[in-house]
């Protein structure tokens, strides 16, 4: 088929390690449209023309991406995915470079999912108030909790900004929250049982 | 003698205060006479005990901002004073009131200043009776009212699966979503954050840790 057409140029490719960055750029880019500096360089070390880097790596994210969403995750279900007529010792090769990656792609994937800012981290300590502007002598305890929260992707290709989130809680808000976080793990339980 | 709610001597205006307190009527008329079975039976409410009770039971919920208002509106009608000379007067008892709250005055200390700013001795002991009934809740208060900064008021979550995303058919991750509305100040603000099932256990096993510290120090 003509979308999988551009990968035969890398027959003529002696080394795996060329075959491995090409696979690893088009990982990268495999939702957008793939840099020219990234086109130029790749054509130098395979030996060929510009046009032929194009539609290689035009196939090669086309691969990337269907392997991805299928979610196979081994060298035979991958060559599942080929067309009949591609040829063997290629896809051989693509597949076992494809499945040797592939965990760590799945992974780098989840972590580009849209999603509302993620936790990344949590300190929190606990303080005792002894004075304030209403009682010269007190002692009430309280907990401050600060959390580091990823900021959201404006850009993927920049690192997200974190921002940083304090909350204060009294002994009666923190016993609140608990209750409800309780109830999160009761249900957590009972799904994981059945 | 040295007052014990305040280092300094306070304004003249203080003292005047108090002592227009003295003029507020004291009169308790109850009649049940045996040989005069037809008298009219009339309680008079006891303007100053009135007054006292309205300004304690702000001092206990002090968000009522609104009701001790209108209750001082009404008390001024009901006894024909001017509404802003009442104002005054309540503004110069409360002065003393927090100030004495701040210290935490035992009731022997408030009766003694009292006195020396110009109330009567049996008026002194009274207000000293409702401070002491009253103190306990009037503290609490206080140490609620202390400063806090980005306080927790209401927090709301979801928990789900993913089922896929635009990179991959099937994903099967959990999610534990929470929003958190936080007092600034100057208003709310709402943060939404995402965290993994183990992050949830991880900080639910954190909080019950400070939960654990928290009840120690109370």
């Amino acid at each position: 088929m003509a979308q999988w057409s551009g990968l035969s140029c890398l027959l003529r490719v002696s080394s795996k390690e060329a075959v491995q960055n090409v696979l690893r750029e088009a990982f990268s880019h495999r939702n957008e449209s793939v840099p020219d500096v990234i086109l130029a360089s790749a054509a130098k070390n395979i030996q060929i023309e510009p046009l032929e880097a194009k539609e290689l790596f035009s196939s090669a994210c086309l691969l990337v991406s269907s392997v991805l969403q299928s979610g196979a995750l081994d060298k035979e279900s991958i060559e599942t995915l080929f067309p009949d007529d591609f040829h063997n010792d290629l896809k051989g090769l693509l597949s076992e470079i494809i499945a040797e990656s592939m965990c760590d792609w799945k992974r780098h994937a989840m972590t580009q999912q849209v999603s509302l800012p993620r936790l990344e981290s949590f300190d929190w300590r606990v303080d005792v108030k002894i004075s304030s502007t209403a009682a010269a002598r007190m002692a009430v305890p309280t907990c401050l909790l600060q959390m580091k929260v990823d900021g959201g992707r404006e850009d993927r290709r920049r690192v997200p900004v974190a921002q940083t989130v304090s909350v204060e809680f009294s002994p009666e808000t923190l016993h609140t929250m608990l209750d409800g976080l309780g109830k999160i793990r009761d249900q957590l339980a009972s799904v994981a049982t059945k | 003698m040295a007052l014990h709610f305040s280092a300094e001597r306070p304004d003249d205006q203080f003292y005047t205060d108090f002592g227009n307190l003295n003029k507020f009527e004291e009169e308790v008329s109850l009649c049940w006479l045996p040989h005069y079975p037809f008298s009219p039976i009339s309680l008079f409410p006891q303007p100053f005990s009135k007054l006292s009770s309205i300004l304690f039971s702000f001092l206990v919920s002090p968000e009522q901002s609104s009701q001790l208002l209108s209750e001082l509106e009404g008390f001024a009608t009901e006894y024909s004073l001017g509404l802003a000379a009442l104002k005054n007067l309540v503004k110069s008892i409360l002065i003393f009131f927090k100030a004495a709250l701040r210290k935490n005055l035992s009731p022997s200390y408030v009766r003694e200043d009292l006195v020396q700013l110009g109330l009567s001795e049996e008026r002194a002991e009274s207000v000293s009776k409702q401070w002491k009934a009253n103190l306990g809740s009037m503290s609490r208060v206080a140490a609620g009212q202390s400063l806090s900064v980005n306080q927790l008021v209401d927090m709301e979550w979801r928990f789900g699966v993913t089922a896929a995303d635009n990179d991959m058919d099937k994903v099967g991750n959990s999610f534990l979503q929470i929003k958190m509305v936080l007092n600034k100040g100057s208003g709310t603000e709402e943060v939404f954050m995402e965290l993994t099932l183990p992050q949830f256990y991880s900080f639910l096993h954190e909080m019950e840790k400070a939960k654990a510290c928290l009840e120690y120090l109370s």
